[in-house]
């Protein structure tokens, strides 16, 4: 289904803002205008004309930006992917391999992605394909009227101008960097300086060259950057925090060195849906126009469904390809307040009933890792019974080299009401972490039923 | 400590303490910690600089974590010597 043959549009149509943008983007040593990007994407595609859906590979440099920017203003149909990723068999071209060169798609690309073909005409718009951290990777499209619309709306509730440095560490091949972070920033009409492959060196010299005032990070990423700062990095540096499992000690200090602090939550399918207010991570609320609600009525605490006016438009995934529902089920698990917002424990599915009551493990690695001597924990349901119910086990990768198990007992036991105490704890020197820098559950849940 | 037994523990540190899967005979004295060499991570330059300063019970300070110094092993080992020298005057004083 194209744009135009969707539902008529009231809503305003942010693509001449995005094309008519003051902003400037920052990478890799460039300095580049959005309508010199534009222009160098738009002589970009003619020189990739003969593809219909390309991939474009890891947007690590001007000209995979240049087109990302192109496709969007101009509605050209691309897929982006991280630079690893294998390009899925619906694409008819990758864009952006090592040396920045096109390739036809490998014949050995169609074993995560539906065929090419098998679903007919696929969707018009900028596809992104997920990540595959809670299960199969998926192709979502979304139409770009959408995606600019929902930008806005962040843009808008941050508070984002055109006398900001926006600093970017996070990829912008996923809805976060691009949707949250890039595009919002262009609208404003803001710098952007862009750090595809951040770490303390690159962060340093960014917040030295280009004294930002918005820095966008995820936990995991952020530790890393700022585990050696204890002091206000600027008087005017607000902080943009997105992903699970961000610990309260970890949030105490990203608000020591940043002025604000801001959770967002979205997803790949939706975009943003809710951004908390400045230093208060307790409560989520959702942007203009979305609505969320329990999925049963009524309920404190349950799955969260959205109804988000700019959600995806179609998946791709092994069963097919579907349209995305009106009201979207996140499988996260949400307490609501009164006040319409929200706080998101964790994943429905890494949730279970323990003595009556329900335990997100989310929500109990959030509390471990608030121990002293905790770097990483991870919450693992057993398959046994204990007093409780499942059995939960607790992996643990020390910051320090004094705690022991014991310790984790005692601090269990001051802490955590007895239907949350884990069961068993292993300490482990080094946790395995996926790419994004996040534990790697399968593995560690894989590790630690083989060896225990 | 002159500057070859500090590179010979930086590289000790390379290919036993950091997840590189990289051996000690594989690392260059002019190898660069940056893209175009060993390509530290996020997480592996965290741990690089937390290891350098309990091996060598040196602080590292944020004015030292730049792109020019981790450009080679021997400025690394450069920066190492300039912290130990600092520190061996705080211990006189």
């Amino acid at each position: 289904m194209s744009a135009a043959e969707r539902a008529p549009r009231f809503d305003r149509d942010w693509t001449d803002a995005l094309a008519g943008s003051a902003g400037t983007v920052h990478l890799g040593g460039e300095a580049v205008s959005v309508q010199a990007l534009l222009a160098r994407g738009r002589a970009g595609w003619q020189a990739h004309a003969a593809y219909r859906f390309p991939a474009l590979r890891g947007i690590g440099d001007i000209d995979l930006l240049s087109l990302l920017l192109a496709a969007i203003v101009d509605r050209r149909p691309a897929l982006l992917c991280a630079a690893e990723a294998v390009a899925p068999a619906a694409c008819d071209g990758t864009i952006g391999t090592a040396a920045g060169t096109v390739t036809a798609v490998a014949a050995d690309a169609h074993e995560r992605s539906p065929a090419a073909g098998e679903y007919g005409r696929y969707p018009d718009g900028l596809a992104v394909l997920s990540s595959g951290t809670l299960g199969a990777p998926k192709i979502i499209w979304h139409d770009p009227h959408d995606l600019l619309a929902t930008s806005a709306l962040a843009m808008q509730r941050l508070g984002l101008c055109a006398h900001d440095r926006v600093l970017v560490t996070v990829p912008l091949h996923h809805m976060y960097g691009l949707g949250a972070a890039l595009i919002p920033a262009l609208l404003a009409g803001a710098q952007v300086h862009l750090l595809p492959k951040a770490n303390l060196l690159s962060f340093n010299e960014a917040l030295r060259t280009a004294a930002p005032t918005w820095v966008y990070s995820t936990p995991h990423l952020l530790r890393t950057l700022v585990q050696r700062k204890h002091s206000p990095i600027s008087d005017n540096c607000s902080l943009v925090l997105a992903g699970d499992g961000i610990p309260a000690p970890l949030h105490e200090h990203a608000q020591r060195i940043f002025q604000r602090v801001f959770d967002l939550y979205g997803s790949s399918e939706l975009g943003v849906i809710a951004i908390s207010g400045a230093n208060r991570p307790q409560t989520l609320h959702p942007l203009d126009g979305v609505r969320v609600f329990p999925a049963e009525a009524g309920a404190e605490q349950a799955r969260l469904i959205v109804r988000h006016p700019h959600a995806a438009t179609h998946i791709a995934h092994a069963d097919g390809l579907v349209a995305v529902p009106p009201a979207w089920d996140t499988r996260d698990i949400a307490v609501f307040h009164d006040d319409g917002g929200f706080a998101i424990q964790g994943r429905a599915d890494l949730s279970l009933n323990r003595a009556g009551k329900l335990l997100v493990l989310a929500d109990l690695e959030r509390a471990i890792m608030g121990w002293p001597g905790v770097e990483i924990a991870v919450a693992i349901a057993l398959d046994e019974d204990a007093a409780a119910g499942k059995a939960i086990a607790a992996v643990i990768q020390p910051s320090s080299p004094a705690l022991t198990v014991d310790t984790l007992k005692q601090h269990a036991a001051n802490t955590l009401p007895a239907f949350a105490r884990p069961d068993r704890y292993l300490l482990a020197a080094e946790l395995p972490r996926l790419g994004s820098g996040k534990p790697d559950r399968n593995t560690i849940t894989k590790d630690y039923q083989r060896h225990g | 400590m002159d500057k070859s037994r500090v590179i010979d523990l930086l590289k000790r540190i390379i290919a036993d303490d950091l997840d590189l899967n990289i051996g000690y005979d594989q690392i260059d004295d002019a190898a660069s910690f940056l893209e175009d060499g060993l390509a530290l991570d996020s997480i592996s330059m965290a741990e690089f600089i937390n290891l350098l300063e309990g091996r060598f019970q040196i602080r590292i300070l944020d004015e030292d974590l730049e792109t020019a110094t981790f450009r080679s092993l021997d400025s690394v080992a450069a920066l190492v010597q300039s912290r130990m020298a600092e520190r061996a005057c705080e211990v006189e004083a």
